[in-house]
């Protein structure tokens, strides 16, 4: 679909949705930076005014890398803008089935400012540090709502361990599919089931927590953006992915002073050391990653099988090796620490 | 067949004009996240074309190796033995990419029973650990200096 055919899609959408009589859309431009959806900034005018929209869309079949339930994430987005105390651009309206916009769709406000990644590469160290921070009290924010933030349709896992085995289950599930054995996955899985610490409790989660994903608005605030991931589930899961994605795209601001960021999170939430720590984050940054990065497995699968023709998969099949060598340093990392640990109570 | 100039040679060339051609006449943010991403590609290609089928061969040797070196020590490790049967009994000597990619998968799944069957105090336990280590090394002189395009 081209922008000019969006642009009248969305006129309509946005008259049968009650905005206007008669709404101008114009300015569409195509915003990059994800890997899944369509995502469009535009200007929608009326008779008492303009405002700046973001629009995102599933990508025709084919040509997603990664799929996720639209309706899923307005129920989300929904309530969370009702709830009125998450850092996060307003939803306005979705056009859940595509029936108007012509794939499932939702339409948030415009966050006026600078993505956190651009803006990180831009400002220096001490930044960094106090943007740290700022992160630790954003996400504590977050995970300090519960799951009674959320609907009834997101699923609660039964246990904590249900939750975890999930994801390690997970793992093993999509190396069995995968068209070719992968021994780091399988290892991985092992060594993830024999090292679980402590549980938290389970709280409303964003799933996709990193840099890419927050904004800067006007004031300097963060804003969370993209909750298609969203799930109720141990919220450590959004800090260990953080961590991964930094490693990806540094700087890593947890990594900084990962303790001083732990205590500062957990002044927020009022979790204690015990659970929320360097090391307990370390652990989540690699279980984490099944949801994301099955994507990207199914995604390179299917490209295999000639059932894709996406840039994006033939792409990111680098992020696989990346992604070994940053769990096999980390692990051995952890090791060593726990070593150091058992040896100090010895 | 003419051999020269080489494939990764080729797909240098075709980095090349890329960088020097293509790229300082484009101006949209998505087409130029594009093309980053085409001239990563083209790189593990150079890399995969020049390497991939002698270290599929080579590692595949390695992990059936393995395979026997963990069942001499633990004869009643029957995932790693199954495994290795599977391996052994995919041998045919072809060097085409898609057999010899098909055989590595399955003396890759010696290494994955390895990893879940061997106990943790084995001796056998730092093979293992080297055989992944060396997997890794082919995977990331694959993908070089990668960071991911498109995400400022």
């Amino acid at each position: 679909m081209n922008n000019d055919e969006m642009c009248r899609r969305l006129e309509s959408f946005l008259v049968a949705v009650g905005l206007a009589p008669t709404v101008d859309v114009d300015e569409l431009t195509v915003l990059t930076g994800g890997y899944s959806l369509y995502t469009a900034r535009f200007r929608a005018t009326t008779a008492t005014g303009s405002a700046t929209y973001v629009v995102r869309a599933d990508p025709p079949g084919d040509a997603a890398l990664t799929h996720t339930d639209r309706v899923h994430e307005w129920r989300v987005l929904e309530a969370l803008t009702a709830n009125g105390t998450v850092p996060m651009p307003n939803a306005r309206w979705a056009d859940t089935t595509g029936e108007h916009l012509g794939s499932p769709a939702i339409i948030l406000d415009l966050v006026d400012g600078p993505q956190l990644l651009g803006h990180l590469q831009t400002v220096g160290a001490a930044e960094h540090r106090a943007v740290a921070l700022q992160l630790a009290d954003t996400i504590g924010a977050v995970h300090r709502l519960g799951a009674a933030a959320v609907p009834d349709t997101v699923e609660r896992p039964a246990t904590w361990d249900a939750y975890v085995d999930t994801y390690i289950n997970g793992w093993r599930e999509l190396e069995a599919s995968h068209p070719e054995r992968l021994p780091f996955i399988r290892w991985v899985a092992a060594w993830l089931d024999g090292h679980r610490p402590p549980p938290a409790p389970l709280t409303l989660v964003h799933g996709e927590f990193q840099a890419g994903n927050l904004m800067l608005d006007s004031h300097g605030q963060m804003q969370v953006i993209d909750w298609e991931y969203a799930h109720i589930g141990d919220p450590r899961v959004d800090l260990g992915w953080f961590q991964i994605c930094a490693a990806f795209s540094p700087p890593d601001l947890i990594g900084l002073d990962p303790v001083g960021f732990c205590r500062r999170y957990c002044d927020v939430t009022g979790l204690s050391e015990e659970i929320v720590n360097p090391l307990t984050v370390g652990w989540f940054a690699i279980l984490g990653g099944y949801k994301s990065f099955g994507g990207l497995l199914q995604g390179m699968a299917a490209m295999a099988a000639g059932q894709n023709h996406l840039l994006t998969s033939a792409y990111l099949v680098s992020a696989m090796p990346f992604t070994h060598r940053l769990w096999r340093e980390s692990v051995r990392g952890m090791e060593m620490a726990l070593a150091a640990q058992m040896e100090a109570v010895s | 067949m003419i051999t020269q100039p080489s494939a990764p040679r080729i797909l240098e060339v075709l980095q090349q004009a890329l960088t020097e051609t293509v790229l300082p006449a484009v101006t949209d943010p998505v087409a130029i996240a594009t093309v980053e991403m085409v001239k990563q590609v083209l790189g593990t290609l150079a890399i995969r074309a020049e390497h991939e089928i002698a270290w599929l061969v080579e590692e595949t040797e390695s992990l059936e190796a393995l395979g026997a070196s963990i069942l001499s020590s633990h004869p009643g490790s029957a995932r790693v033995a199954a495994a290795l049967d599977g391996a052994r009994a995919s041998t045919t000597g072809s060097l085409l990419l898609s057999e010899v990619s098909a055989r590595y998968s399955r003396a890759s799944e010696i290494l994955s029973c390895a990893v879940e069957e061997v106990p943790l105090d084995s001796e056998r336990r730092a093979d293992i650990e080297a055989a992944l280590d060396a997997r890794l090394t082919h995977e990331l002189q694959v993908i070089g200096d990668f960071q991911l395009v498109g995400r400022t």
